[in-house]
């Protein structure tokens, strides 16, 4: 009688802190932070939005690498916790993903992820005045996202139409032979 | 897979083929002493030789003709956020075959698909989830699963716009999954991307739990053998009988069929790849064994999305232990497969009005 109550009561704790850790999971307000653009390159400018961390308080944000861990800077919560802030990313960051972590005043913490690419190999003066414009700078700053497919030229040697030519016949074939063939 | 009497009979006409006929027995003698190949000569129905039971083994053929595309697509593939998208267009213009074995991988992908949703349809209609094969469905929904799962790390992997988003996506369900989605957090681990994990994922973690999976699934079948043919009523006369080998030729050369239609369709129609992910607004839609999801995550947002798919599958799992009925003709078990035709044209319409909408913003990131 006894082990059946207290495996009864087991049960139900057990669901109880299941059902409590999806409450947590599911409650509004979590603590997050959004970067902008995930791929950055040292240099480059960083767009951090916060949402539900320190209200009216300060918040300090870091980036944080298995070789490299720096802080960006800080940035004001508003009466709901929410910010808005840019960074640059040191130039001297050596390329790897990084946490962009985001720690409140009052011990609230969000993180996200980004990858800094390899710094680019310092032009000389006789690259630099090669580069070619292939698009606005306004557009190669701010891309819009598409669901457009990528325009790739697709082009097949002699030899790999051969191979592909010989595969499907060799494979319809002999697969008609098995199937066909009675028992 | 002819027996070595049978070769031997036919090898009487001439001299010569007399000769090759005795080496061909020695040799096969050989071999099945030490492989025990004659072993796969065991009696099945013959009727499990016909299309619709041979649907489990195209499926699996079309596995193999996807593990071996991804193995060459993983020689060339980067799976890294800064070169993965990069990597996938060297794989289209550069890398040796590189184009049609995406396009088998991506075409192999969908049609394998198609033909486990069938199977599972003839098992549905056939009752071959009774006793004393619950289990074994159980582990085909496993198999599903874990379909679905490659099927969508295969998607992120090309890290376009569509694989970008869907990453997203994977990053809210975790995030409402708390510590059971810790996995697929960023925060799992600092020196290794999201988008990497997810390729461990699709080339070693998925793939170990299918072979666990499937190998389950082939023990169980040759275990509690072919399923019966979906009658009540006693057989007026024996069931003719074939043998697993000849099954096993039919499987092969489907399989071959199914290569070399991938390779017709591969060729007129490659595997297409969309433009490098930009973080933003959301643009895409997902692949179209998904599409289902689109409207309920209209509806919910992300827990939509994750709890109409743990539905689905519960409801799949639940079916042996819904119908205990012992019949397994189609007209004992009406209300079932009407039940089932029902949740089968909910999924489609809900698809047919994902694809007929434009997209809709869902993320919260």
């Amino acid at each position: 009688m006894n082990g059946r109550f207290f495996r009864i009561i087991a049960t139900w704790l057990a669901s109880l802190l299941f059902l409590i850790s999806l409450g947590n999971a599911w409650a509004h307000g979590e603590p997050k932070i959004t970067v902008t653009p995930e791929v950055v390159a040292p240099g480059g400018n960083l767009e951090v939005r916060g949402e539900s961390l320190t209200e009216n308080g300060e918040i300090t944000i870091s980036l944080q690498g298995a070789l490299f861990v720096t802080t960006l800077g800080t940035a004001t919560g508003d009466a709901e916790g929410d910010f808005i802030i840019n960074f640059i990313i040191p130039p001297e960051t050596p390329g790897g993903t990084y946490l962009v972590r985001a720690l409140g005043a009052d011990g609230k913490t969000a993180s996200a992820q980004i990858t800094v690419t390899e710094p680019p190999p310092t032009p000389t003066p006789e690259a630099a005045a090669t580069v070619s414009v292939s698009a606005t700078p306004e557009a190669e700053a701010h891309p819009e996202p598409s669901a457009a497919e990528h325009q790739i030229p697709r082009s097949r040697s002699t030899g790999e139409w051969a191979l592909i030519l010989l595969g499907l016949g060799l494979s319809a074939g002999v697969g008609l032979f098995l199937v066909r063939t009675r028992d | 897979m002819a027996r070595p009497e049978e070769i031997q009979l036919r090898g009487s006409i001439s001299p010569t083929s007399g000769r090759l006929t005795l080496w061909w027995d020695s040799t096969w003698r050989g071999l099945d002493e030490r492989l025990g190949l004659s072993a796969f000569s065991y009696p099945v129905p013959e009727y499990a030789n016909r299309l619709p039971y041979l649907l489990g083994g195209i499926t699996l053929m079309g596995f193999i003709i996807l593990f071996a595309t991804g193995v060459w697509l993983a020689q060339f593939y980067h799976p890294h956020p800064s070169e993965a998208h990069s990597s996938v267009v060297f794989i289209i213009t550069q890398a040796p075959l590189g184009d049609i074995v995406r396009s088998l991988h991506y075409w192999g992908a969908n049609i394998v698909v198609l033909t486990v949703l069938l199977h599972m349809m003839r098992i549905y209609w056939a009752a071959s989830y009774k006793r004393p094969r619950e289990g074994n469905w159980l582990i085909g929904v496993g198999l599903l699963a874990v379909t679905t799962g490659l099927i969508f790390t295969g998607t992120v992997l090309k890290y376009d716009q569509e694989g970008f988003e869907a990453l997203a996506h994977n990053r809210e369900v975790a995030n409402l999954l708390g510590f059971l989605g810790s996995w697929f957090s960023l925060e799992f681990s600092l020196s290794v991307p999201l988008l990497t994990r997810l390729y461990i994922g699709h080339i070693t973690i998925l793939p170990g739990l299918f072979t666990l999976l499937i190998l389950g699934h082939l023990f169980l079948i040759k275990y509690h053998s072919i399923s019966p043919r979906p009658s009540d009523e006693p057989a007026a006369v024996p069931e003719r009988m074939s043998r697993f080998t000849v099954h096993l030729r039919r499987m092969i050369g489907f399989g071959l069929l199914l290569w070399a239609g991938l390779g017709v369709l591969s060729v007129l129609a490659p595997a297409p790849l969309g433009l490098p992910a930009v973080p933003g607004e959301e643009v895409t839609k997902p692949p179209w064994m998904f599409l289902w999801l689109y409207p309920l995550e209209n509806v919910w947002g992300v827990q939509g999305l994750f709890y109409g798919g743990l539905l689905f599958f519960a409801l799949l799992a639940l079916v042996p232990f819904v119908d205990r009925s012992p019949y397994r003709s189609p007209r004992r078990r009406r209300w079932l497969l009407a039940a089932g035709g029902i949740l089968f044209l909910a999924l489609v319409v809900l698809g047919l009005y994902a694809w007929a909408t434009v997209p809709v913003a869902h993320l919260v990131e």
